[in-house]
C-alpha cells in the first residue's frame, strides 16, 4: 500500500477538546491525506491557527490531550519496517520511533535545553539511553560539522547565543540518523543571517545523510529557497500540495493565489493586495469548503460540499471545485 | 523649514542585571525628518535598538544623553499643557493589539476616552467623530461598541488601534512592528491602509519594523540599525536595491526570496560566526567589525564616522576616503 513513500497520511482528522460534555471542540485537522516521499524536503505553509504545528505533533506521535485522533493513520516506514504512528503505546514510541526513525526540532529551538545541564550531558544522556557504548567523539565530529566548536560542549546553555543553542539543538536532533526531521518554525526567532546559516545546515544534512526534512514555516520566502514541495494549509485542510516551482508560478487553489499576491518583495513597488475577512473560527468552522467566505469565485457548490482533494496533473493535487470539471 | 522630529545624539544606556555591564541600546542617533507625509522606515534585527528608539521618540524613555526635538520642543522637557499637546500630535500603534488593549474594558471607552480627553470632542458629538473615524479603517462604530478585545480578530483589533491613534489628528504616528503579529494575507491589507492614510491625512509615519519587504514596499526613505547604532540612512529604493554598508548588504543577501529562482545563489554556504551579542554592545570601534569581510585594525579601534554617499548616509570606514566626512 505505501510501498515507496517514507509517510503515508490518511484522512487524518483530530480536534482539540474545549468542553467534552457539551461537545465543542477546535476541528483543527480535518480530512488530511498527504504522501511525504523518501529523500525529499517538505514544506508545509500556512498562517497562524491553520494546523501545520498540529499535524507535526500528530505525526511525530505526540499527541496529548486537549489534542485528540479521531480517525486516520499514519503510517512511517523505515528501515524495512512499518510504524503504525497513533496505535503505538508511548513506551514504544519512545523505544522505536523517536530519535533513530523520527526527530523533531521544536518551535524556540534555543530554549529547550535544560539550563542546569552542561551542553555534552545532554548528549551523554541521550546517547546512554540509547546505545550501549557512548561515543563522544561522533558528538564531537557532528558538532564541529555545524560550524561550533567542540569547547561549548563544556558550556552551560546560557553561555551560548541562540544561535549556537540553536545548532546544538539541531545537532542533538541529528544524532542518530533520524529517517524524518520535523523541523516546526526553525528560523522563526533568529535575524536573517542566522536564518540563512541554519537552513542551509539542515539542507546539507539533509543531502548528505538521504533522509526526509519537514519543514514547517508560515514564511513563503523560506519556502522557497530550500522545499522541494509545499503543502498549503487552511483552516485544518490541506487545500494544495505541489512542486516548490509550480506553486510560485501557477498557484492553483484561491487561497495560495491570494497568499503569493499579497507577498510583496524588495525592487517590485506596484500594489498588493490581500485576501479580505480573517480565518474562521475552527469550533464552528464554515460548511462546504472552508475558504469559501472569503474566496473570490466561490460558487454554490462550495457553500455545501466539501471539496474533493484531487490530483490534477503528476504530484499536483488541489482541494477547489473550480478544478473538478477538467 | 524646520524639521518635524529631529533626533541629536541620542544615548540610552541600559544595565544588564544588578551589578552586570551597562550598554548603550542606541548609541548617538542622530535624525532628522522634515514636516512632509513620507514613511520612514526603523529597520533593524531583534536586539538593533529600534524598539527603545522608537519609545525615546514617544517620549516614554528619557535619553541619557543627547535630545529629540519635536517641531522645535524638547519632547522630554515638556511643561504640563505641553504634554498634552504632544500626545494629540504623536500617536503610536503596537505589535500586539491584544496587548495593548485592556481584556477587561471595552474597546470602545479606548475610543471614547481619546476623542474626548486627548482629541478635545465635544462628549455628544464624539460617537459620530468615532464612527467616521472607524469607517476610513473599514470598521464602524456599530461592530465595535460593546465589545471586548477578544471578540475581534487580530487584524480587526489592529485596525482599532490604528483608528484611536487616528482620532487626534496626529501629524506624526510612530508604528512599531505594527504587522508582524498579523497573517500574511491580512498584513498587506493594513500595510495599504498606512500608504493611503499618509495621503489622505498628511501624516508621517514612523514605521519599525525587521520586515525588508514590506518595508521596501511603503516607505520612502529607510534608517538600518544594528547593535543600537544607524549604519546606513536614505532612500529605500538605494539602500535596499544597492546597499553600501557591509551590514545591509549581507541583511538583504540573506533575506528568504519569495521565489524559487534565487534558490541556488541563496544556498552558497556561508559561514556563520561564534561572536557573542554582549561583546559587539560593548565594543570600541564599529559594532559590526568582528563579523565584517572587510574590517581592518582602524575599524576595531575607533568608531566609524558618517559618511554622505549621494544623498544617503553610511556609517562606515570603507567610505570616509573617497568622500568627506559629514562632521
Amino acid at each position: 500500500m505505501s510501498g515507496g513513500f517514507e509517510i503515508n497520511i490518511r484522512d487524518l482528522d483530530a480536534v482539540y477538546d474545549v468542553d467534552i460534555e457539551k461537545n465543542v471542540y477546535v476541528h483543527a485537522i480535518d480530512d488530511v491525506n498527504l504522501h511525504i516521499k523518501r529523500g525529499e524536503v517538505l514544506g508545509i505553509a500556512g498562517e497562524s491557527g491553520c494546523g501545520k504545528s498540529t499535524l507535526a505533533k500528530i505525526v511525530y506521535g505526540f499527541v496529548n490531550p486537549p489534542l485528540r485522533v479521531r480517525k486516520g493513520s499514519i503510517i512511517i516506514n523505515a528501515y524495512d519496517s512499518e510504524y503504525d504512528v497513533i496505535s503505538l503505546s508511548l513506551e514504544e514510541r519512545r523505544a522505536k520511533l523517536w530519535w533513530r526513525v523520527i526527530s523533531y526540532i521544536p518551535q524556540n529551538a534555543m530554549n529547550v535545553l535544560n539550563p542546569v545541564m552542561r551542553v555534552k550531558d545532554h548528549f551523554i544522556e541521550l546517547l546512554r539511553h540509547r546505545s550501549p557504548k557512548a561515543d563522544m567523539e561522533e558528538v564531537v565530529k557532528l558538532i564541529e560539522s555545524t560550524g561550533l566548536k567542540k569547547e561549548v560542549l563544556n558550556a552551560y546553555p546560557h553561555q551560548l547565543s541562540g544561535g549556537m543553542r540553536q545548532r546544538i539543538v539541531m545537532a542533538l536532533a541529528l544524532i542518530f540518523n533520524p529517517r524524518v526531521v520535523i523541523a516546526d518554525e526553525p528560523t522563526t526567532a533568529v535575524d536573517v543571517v542566522l536564518q540563512r546559516g541554519i537552513l542551509q545546515l539542515l539542507i546539507e544534512f539533509q543531502k548528505k545523510l538521504n533522509n526526509t526534512l519537514i519543514i514547517i514555516t508560515h514564511d513563503a520566502g523560506v519556502h522557497s529557497m530550500v522545499a522541494d514541495r509545499v503543502a498549503v494549509m487552511y483552516a485544518g485542510n490541506i487545500v494544495e500540495v505541489s512542486e516548490i516551482n509550480a506553486v510560485f508560478e501557477r498557484p492553483l487553489h484561491p487561497y495560495t493565489q491570494g497568499l503569493i499576491n499579497s507577498l510583496p518583495r524588495i525592487g517590485d513597488k506596484s500594489t498588493r493586495v490581500g485576501l479580505a475577512g480573517s480565518p474562521p473560527d475552527l469550533r464552528n468552522p464554515p460548511a462546504g469548503c472552508r475558504f469559501h467566505p472569503r474566496c473570490p469565485f466561490a460558487m454554490d457548490i462550495c457553500k455545501r460540499e466539501k471539496p474533493p482533494f484531487i490530483e490534477i496533473e503528476k504530484d499536483c493535487f488541489v482541494a477547489c471545485w473550480l478544478y473538478t470539471k477538467g | 523649514m524646520g524639521n518635524l522630529l529631529e533626533l541629536r545624539n541620542v544615548t540610552k544606556i541600559f544595565r544588564y542585571g544588578l551589578f552586570g555591564f551597562r550598554f548603550k541600546a542606541v548609541d548617538n542617533v542622530s535624525l532628522a525628518l522634515e514636516n512632509k507625509p513620507l514613511i520612514f522606515t526603523i529597520a533593524g534585527e531583534s536586539g538593533s535598538g529600534k524598539t527603545t528608539l522608537a519609545r525615546i521618540i514617544l517620549g516614554y524613555h528619557v535619553p541619557d544623553s543627547g535630545e529629540v526635538l519635536y517641531k522645535g520642543k524638547y519632547i522630554h522637557k515638556l511643561q504640563r499643557k505641553d504634554i498634552k499637546w504632544f500626545r494629540r500630535e504623536v500617536q503610536a500603534v503596537f505589535q500586539d493589539p491584544y496587548a495593548s488593549f485592556n481584556p477587561l474594558k471595552k474597546v470602545y471607552s479606548y475610543l471614547h476616552e481619546t476623542a474626548v480627553n486627548i482629541a478635545g470632542i465635544d462628549r455628544r458629538e464624539a460617537d459620530a467623530y468615532i464612527d467616521e473615524i472607524l469607517k476610513a479603517v473599514g470598521l464602524s462604530l456599530e461592530r465595535v461598541k460593546g465589545k471586548y478585545p477578544n471578540e475581534f480578530s487580530g487584524g480587526e483589533l489592529q485596525r482599532v488601534a490604528m483608528a484611536r491613534a487616528l482620532l487626534t489628528k496626529p501629524a506624526l504616528i510612530v508604528a512599531d512592528e505594527p504587522v508582524s503579529m498579523l497573517d500574511a494575507s491580512l498584513r498587506i491589507n493594513i500595510v495599504n491602509m498606512f500608504n493611503d492614510f499618509r495621503e489622505r491625512y498628511g501624516i508621517l509615519f514612523i514605521y519599525i519594523t525587521h520586515d525588508l519587504s514590506t518595508a521596501y514596499y511603503i516607505s520612502d526613505r529607510i534608517a538600518i540599525m544594528y547593535r543600537g547604532v544607524v549604519v546606513e540612512c536614505g532612500p529605500v529604493e538605494k539602500v535596499l536595491t544597492e546597499p553600501l554598508h557591509p551590514y545591509t548588504q549581507t541583511l538583504i543577501e540573506s533575506l528568504p526570496i519569495p521565489d524559487p529562482k534565487a534558490r541556488e545563489k541563496w544556498l552558497k554556504a556561508i559561514k556563520l560566526s561564534g561572536v557573542i551579542e554582549k561583546e559587539e554592545f560593548i565594543a570600541r570601534g564599529c559594532k559590526y567589525a568582528s563579523r565584517c569581510p572587510y574590517a581592518s585594525s582602524k575599524c576595531f579601534e575607533e568608531p566609524p564616522p558618517d559618511v554622505a554617499v549621494e544623498n544617503r548616509i553610511v556609517k562606515c570606514w570603507l567610505y570616509s576616503e573617497q568622500e568627506k566626512p559629514l562632521s
